[in-house]
Formats: C-alpha cells, sequence, structure tokens
C-alpha cells in the first residue's frame, strides 16, 4: 500500500501545468482567467492520488516567482497552504485561500508552483533548490501567461534565466512556435472555445536587450546562447510585434532553456491572443 | 454525482482550549496563541448522510496555521448539526475578517466547499502603563482604565510576600473603565463604521476583558510567561469582593483552566449586558452628538461605572446592571458629550437546565451518558446549533474531565434537534489516568454544565441589525460568583452519579 500523490505536469511543455490555474478577483469561487497586476487573485491546484492508500490532511503550498526558465525555492515567494484528503484515484481541486497579488514591476506576468505534500509520498529532505517538476509527481509548475496583443501594440518582455547555486554553464534559450494547448489548460486560462490561430514567425525573436524600437521592427533571434555562473540570474526578452489576431483565437509562445546535458532545464510559455476592445 | 448536503448556517468561532470557553461574540484575538476554529456543520437534506468526513482547506491569512484534521462521520442524520473545530496558531494573524473553506463530502457524493468569513481582533497590553488596545480593520479600542471587583483574598493560592505566589485566577467582575474608540479613518456624519461591519463597539471591550482574565488564569496556572499568551494580563483591581471557588486540589490543569475561565467568562459578561445589546454607548452617543457639516470624528471616548443591585453576574439569570457612562465624541472642531444613568438586564437568559444522569453507574460496563436541557424563557428549549456546550465531570478524588454536549442525534443522543444536549464518556478509557494519579473509579462523581448562545447573525442583515445578535453569553455555568462570603462553595454540580466498578 502506498500513495502517490500528484499534480500533473503540462504536455509536452512541462512548465504549462494544466493543474494550476488562477481566479483573479475578489472572489475565490469566480472564473478562472489572468491575473492583473496590483489586484487581488486566488490560486487553485488539481491534486489526484494514484496510488492505493488514502491520505488525510495533504498539504499543498502554493509559490509564486518572476517570470524565469528555471524556477528556485531561493527565489520564490510561498504564497500560502490548502489541505486536502485524497482516497486512491481520487482527483480534488484544492484552493489557496491567501490571496495573491501579482507585482506591479511583472505587469501581472509571473509564474506559480503548486507542490503537495504528505509523509506517506515525501519530497526529498532536505528540498532541493530547484523545484525540478519532471522529476517529483508532487510538484508543478504553471509558467503560462496570457498575453493580449493588438495591431499596434509592441511589447518586450524580460524573462529571467536562472542557474541553481553551485551549478552552472552553458545554457541554450530557444523559442518553440508549435503546438495547441489542450481544453483543460485553455480553461484553467479563461479561454475556453478559443482556437489556435497561425503566426508570422517573424513577429516574435529572443533579444538579450529589452525595449522597443521606435520603427516598429522586431530584433532578435529564436535562438541565444549563454555561459551561465553558478546561483547567477541574467535576463532575456521575448519581443512581441503588433499583431492583429482574430477574436477568440490565440497562439502559444513557448521559450525554453536547455542546460550542457541537453536535458530541458525550464521554460516559460506566453499565450498571445487579441485584446478586448474597449 | 450530487454535491453533499452541507453548509455551515452560523459564523464560526473561537473556542480557547486551556478554558475550553467561546470568546465573546466567537471573534477570535492574537492575544492568544492558540484557539480552535469551530463551527457547526448542518445536514440541510431530508437525508440522513452516510461516511461523512469534514476537513479544513485553509484560511485566508498566512498568519494563521491551522493544524490539519479530517473529522468523519458514520452517520449524520437528517438536518443534524454536528460540531467540528480545528486547532490553530494566531501568533502571527493579522486584524480584520479571514475567509476559512472547509470541505464536507459523504460517501457517493461530491465534495462541498463552504466558504466563511471570521473574524479577528488584535489585543495588547502595553507594559509599561498597563493600557490594552484592541485594533480591528475599522480603528482601535484603547481601554486606559480597567477597574475590576477582584477575588477575596483568602482565595489566593498565596500572598504578595510569598515568592511562589502567582496572579490571581480571578473572576473578575467588571466595576469601570475608560475605552476610547479612535476610529481608522476618522469619519464624518453621525455614525462611524462598526467592526467588522458588525458587532458593537463594546465587544470589542468584552473581548479585551475575556482575553486579559484567560491570560491571567493561565499565568496563575502556569506561571508567567508562558507559550499560548501573547500580551500580560492584569486589570486595575478596585475591591476584593468577590467569592468563587478555586478548582480543589489534585485536580488535572486542563479543569483549573475551564472553571477559573468559566468563572471569569460568566463575571465578564457585565461587560457586555452593562453596555445594552439593542445599541451600545457608541451607537446612542453618536445619535445624541451630530456633529456639523465637515466635522471629522477622530475619537469616541466611554466612560463607564457598573454596580450590581441584585449581586454578581450570575450565567443564564436575568440578573440588573447600574450603568453610568459619558460618551464623548472627539471632532477635529469640538467635543460632544452625551450622559445616561440606567438599569441594563441580562437578556441572553435561561428558564432552567436539567441534567439526566443514572443515579448509579457501572465503569466497565458501558459510557456514562450525560444528557442536559436548557430551557428558553418563555418556554421551548436551546436545541442543535443554538449552543455551544460542555459538561465537567469531577471524579471523588477531583480529577477533572471535560465531555462535549451535542443534540445532533450521533450516537448518544438519540435525535437531533430536540432540545436534549447529550454526551458520553467511557470511564474505562479514562481509568488509566486515574490509576496513574493515585486517584479512585469508584465513588460520588459530580457533573458541572456550561453552555454559552451562538451567534445567529446571517451575512445579509444590515450591520446595525446584526450588531444585535451576539453570541458567547453564558447560559448556564457550573461556576456561580457571588459578593457574599457567608454562601457555599458556588462550584454548582447539577447532578450526581455513583459510580461502581
Amino acid at each position: 500500500m502506498s500513495a502517490q500523490l500528484v499534480i500533473r505536469d503540462g504536455e509536452p511543455h512541462w512548465w504549462a501545468s494544466q493543474d494550476i490555474w488562477v481566479v483573479p478577483g475578489d472572489d475565490p469561487a469566480g472564473a478562472p482567467g489572468a491575473p492583473i497586476a496590483g489586484e487581488s487573485a486566488y490560486l487553485w491546484a488539481r491534486t489526484r492520488n494514484d496510488g492505493d492508500q488514502a491520505v488525510t490532511g495533504a498539504r499543498v503550498d502554493w509559490y509564486w516567482s518572476n517570470p524565469a526558465t528555471g524556477v528556485l525555492r531561493s527565489n520564490s515567494q510561498l504564497v500560502g497552504s490548502g489541505f486536502v484528503d485524497l482516497a486512491p484515484g481520487e482527483v480534488k481541486e484544492v484552493l489557496c485561500l491567501v490571496p495573491w497579488v501579482p507585482v506591479l514591476v511583472n505587469d501581472g506576468h509571473e509564474c506559480v508552483v503548486a507542490e503537495i505534500h504528505h509523509a506517506a509520498d515525501p519530497l526529498p529532505n532536505p528540498l532541493p533548490d530547484a523545484f525540478q517538476p519532471p522529476a517529483f509527481h508532487q510538484v508543478a509548475q504553471r509558467n503560462l501567461t496570457v498575453l493580449e496583443v493588438a495591431p499596434k501594440k509592441m511589447m518586450a518582455l524580460p524573462v529571467q534565466l536562472g542557474a541553481p547555486q553551485r551549478i552552472g554553464g552553458a545554457v541554450e534559450v530557444f523559442l518553440d512556435l508549435d503546438g495547441e494547448l489542450d481544453e483543460e489548460t485553455l480553461a484553467g486560462l479563461g479561454l475556453r472555445g478559443f482556437q489556435r490561430a497561425a503566426l508570422d514567425p517573424g513577429h516574435v525573436a529572443l533579444s538579450w536587450r529589452g525595449g522597443c524600437r521606435a520603427d516598429g521592427e522586431i530584433v532578435g533571434e529564436h535562438r541565444l546562447e549563454a555561459k551561465m555562473e553558478p546561483g547567477v540570474s541574467r535576463s532575456v526578452h521575448l519581443h512581441v510585434g503588433a499583431l492583429d489576431l482574430p477574436r477568440r483565437t490565440y497562439v502559444p509562445v513557448h521559450i525554453v532553456s536547455r542546460g550542457r546535458d541537453e536535458r530541458l532545464a525550464g521554460g516559460i510559455t506566453y499565450v498571445l491572443t487579441a485584446a478586448e476592445e474597449a | 454525482m450530487a454535491q453533499t448536503p452541507m453548509t455551515i448556517e452560523r459564523r464560526p468561532f473561537s473556542v480557547e482550549p486551556f478554558t475550553h470557553m467561546m470568546l465573546p461574540d466567537g471573534i477570535f484575538d492574537t492575544a492568544l496563541i492558540k484557539q480552535r476554529i469551530t463551527c457547526y456543520y448542518t445536514n440541510v437534506s431530508g437525508q440522513d448522510l452516510k461516511h461523512a468526513s469534514i476537513y479544513l482547506e485553509g484560511v485566508g491569512d498566512p498568519g494563521i496555521v491551522p493544524v490539519a484534521e479530517t473529522h468523519v462521520f458514520a452517520e449524520i442524520p437528517a438536518g443534524a448539526s454536528v460540531r467540528v473545530s480545528w486547532l490553530a496558531d494566531f501568533q502571527n494573524a493579522t486584524p480584520g475578517k479571514k475567509m476559512v473553506s472547509f470541505i464536507a463530502q459523504a460517501d457517493g457524493m461530491d465534495l462541498n466547499r463552504t466558504i466563511e468569513r471570521i473574524f479577528v481582533s488584535e489585543t495588547k497590553q502595553d507594559a509599561n502603563t498597563g493600557e490594552y488596545t484592541c485594533t480591528v480593520e475599522e480603528g482601535t479600542l484603547r481601554i486606559s482604565r480597567f477597574e475590576m471587583i477582584g477575588p477575596k483574598s483568602e482565595w489566593r493560592p498565596c500572598d504578595d510576600k510569598d515568592e511562589r505566589c502567582r496572579p490571581s485566577q480571578g473572576p473578575w467582575v467588571p466595576a469601570g473603565m475608560t475605552a476610547v474608540w479612535e476610529p481608522n479613518p476618522g469619519y464624518q456624519g453621525v455614525h462611524g463604521e462598526l467592526p467588522f461591519a458588525d458587532p458593537w463597539w463594546k465587544i470589542l471591550a468584552w473581548i479585551v476583558a475575556v482575553v486579559a482574565a484567560i491570560v491571567a488564569i493561565v499565568a496563575a496556572v502556569m506561571g508567567a510567561g508562558t507559550a499560548g499568551i501573547a500580551i500580560g494580563g492584569t486589570f486595575d483591581e478596585s475591591t476584593g469582593e468577590v467569592n468563587c471557588c478555586e478548582p480543589a486540589p489534585g485536580a488535572i490543569p486542563g479543569s483549573a483552566f475551564t472553571v477559573a475561565g468559566a468563572a471569569s467568562v460568566v463575571a465578564m459578561v457585565a461587560v457586555a449586558v452593562g453596555l445594552a445589546d439593542d445599541a451600545d454607548p457608541w451607537w446612542r452617543g453618536q445619535e445624541a452628538t451630530p456633529p456639523g457639516p465637515g466635522e471629522t470624528t477622530l475619537a469616541e471616548r466611554v466612560e463607564v461605572s457598573f454596580d450590581y443591585p441584585e449581586g454578581a453576574p450570575t450565567a443564564g439569570k436575568d440578573f440588573p446592571v447600574q450603568v453610568k457612562w459619558t460618551y464623548r465624541r472627539q471632532t477635529d472642531v469640538k467635543a460632544y458629550e452625551h450622559s445616561v444613568e440606567e438599569e441594563q438586564r441580562n437578556l441572553h437568559v435561561s428558564d432552567g437546565v436539567t441534567v439526566d444522569v443514572p443515579a448509579v453507574h457501572h465503569a466497565f460496563a458501558g459510557p456514562l451518558v450525560i444528557r442536559s436541557r436548557f430551557a428558553r424563557e418563555g418556554g421551548g428549549f436551546f436545541a442543535g446549533q443554538d449552543l455551544y456546550a460542555f459538561a465537567l465531570l469531577r471524579s471523588p478524588d477531583d480529577v477533572y474531565f471535560v465531555v462535549d454536549l451535542a443534540d445532533d442525534g450521533i450516537e448518544a443522543d438519540e435525535k437531533a434537534n430536540d432540545g436534549t444536549y447529550t454526551g458520553s464518556i467511557h470511564l474505562e478509557r479514562i481509568y488509566p489516568i486515574l490509576l496513574k494519579q493515585g486517584k479512585k473509579l469508584e465513588g460520588l462523581w459530580r457533573v458541572y454544565l456550561f453552555a454559552q448562545d451562538v451567534n445567529d447573525a446571517t451575512p445579509d442583515m444590515l450591520p446595525e441589525v446584526a450588531a444585535t445578535h451576539i453570541g458567547g453569553f453564558p447560559i448556564a455555568s457550573g461556576i456561580n460568583v457571588t459578593f457574599d462570603p457567608n454562601l457555599p462553595c458556588p462550584l454548582e454540580a447539577k447532578a450526581t452519579v455513583q459510580v461502581v466498578a
């Protein structure tokens, strides 16, 4: 008899977990959607017990951190905790009742991690600095942000590349513009029923430099390389050009970082949608 | 699957775990580090629910840290309200209305999440001046003078010269106080915001009184600096006239807390009674002193004295309190005053308490069942979630055990909501505790009853209407407080049972 407590990773991009979502506003039971900088939001997680032993009082912890391709405990903030009982095979949604207020400095674009703890299926002790969701079924990450684009609006978004303590090396960062998001993930973003739109690859790029050019041109590459010192972070910028997406469509833009051993170190996904008309 | 038809109909309330007493109006206070988040969960369907479990999912303040616990019921009868609670640490809580989410789930049904709000205040005491402050989001109540009629000296455990002397355990009967409400922010117009948009301002004074008493009791029993309390806890004692039994020697520590705590809750209720339920001196003072246009009210002081023409406060009885109070509104322009002298009476009364226990109980044959009824004034009985009640069972050698009383139709309670609150305890299970202490099982056991009413305000009420609904008043108490030292020991057993092996 054993318990296996799971918060699912995203598929194929593990950092885009469909089991974590945000409810903006003052009503924790409201509709999922994108968080708004400076305003309250509530975090949820969908937990399951894939084992054959029931657990009571499992604790779910939620963290937020700056948008980064590799999220570490040392650069994350605990939002709050919740408890859940899970019978074998049971799936339950858990609410974090501590309001989360995304900070203005990131314009609401932040990464959320949820992890479930119970003695019947423990995480390592001590906990590693990196959350490593792919290595632990108890941990998942929602590095997934809705970005409203408009025909006359350009954006440059900073994304943090972080190297864990005592581990450095070459890092490759690249854009992945393929694939679709499943219905569950779209629902968790408040985009239920949205369709995948086409995207001219020339409208997005990565650059070590931020800011938008006055002439509206997108400058940057789809692939960058950097050498990271242990414990050091640096920023890469996602540049998004002026886009005229049809209503109720979306385009996923995955920023993927890969370490020296070719394993995926992490990533962040922006979901581009048409801005709501005023 | 259908959703589990269980919900919480009344605001969850604080129970202080040392004394087992509900705090005034069920409000939590950060001065008491550990409190039990307690509520009644009601099966609102017409069907009995099988194998239902209830747990606390989370609290909307990271400074409140609950201990995970799941309450499991084999069956919850239709319409029954079960009492459940969770221990939580409030040391780092912040004052305000906090959300708490609870999950209920019965066999074959979907879970039902209920989100309720609890009220949290923050009481502190200035170690130098002795001034108490009770802070909520809407403002701060400062109590600079808190005069109490204290215990008679012969009831104190030792005198002041004895270095082993500990602070008194009370009880203290309020004699007067000076309390200043500082609204946050100052306001224009006649009335300011009620604390938590619900109870009268007087409730904060009552909270301070009870919290300070509990703190003093814990310090008296456990020693000053005890973990579990976050403030000092002293009063300006005016006289030493209160007479009340101390727990007998040999009692387990928990019972000392409970007996002393109940005595002080009974005595301190005079603050709430004297300051009236329908409108307190702040509200009435505001109505009588409308400020000029554009004036901002910055502080509102109430100076009050209490007198007891028919003796000390008694739980559940219609006792009078003579009060004199002066309300003073200080605006940014001038001051206004309004004074009142009147008699107020305790409205939270019971027409009597009855207890049913067997005359003789065979300790190992089965659990000892205690059945109690609390009559309402004018007819009928309190029932179901109307009361928070428990019994204190006292062994022949003065060892005490707390027995929860419930009207939920579960186990020993025959029918939910019939007005009979039932509890049971198997003496076989507590026999090892008695053996360890060298105490005897056989002999005459005494039963003391305690009950407090539960606030029945609903979220849709106007604040000034909700404010008139107040909970936490003692309806029954095994402890009687008296000013007359010639009266017999006021620790009043409601029933006795002869226990045989």
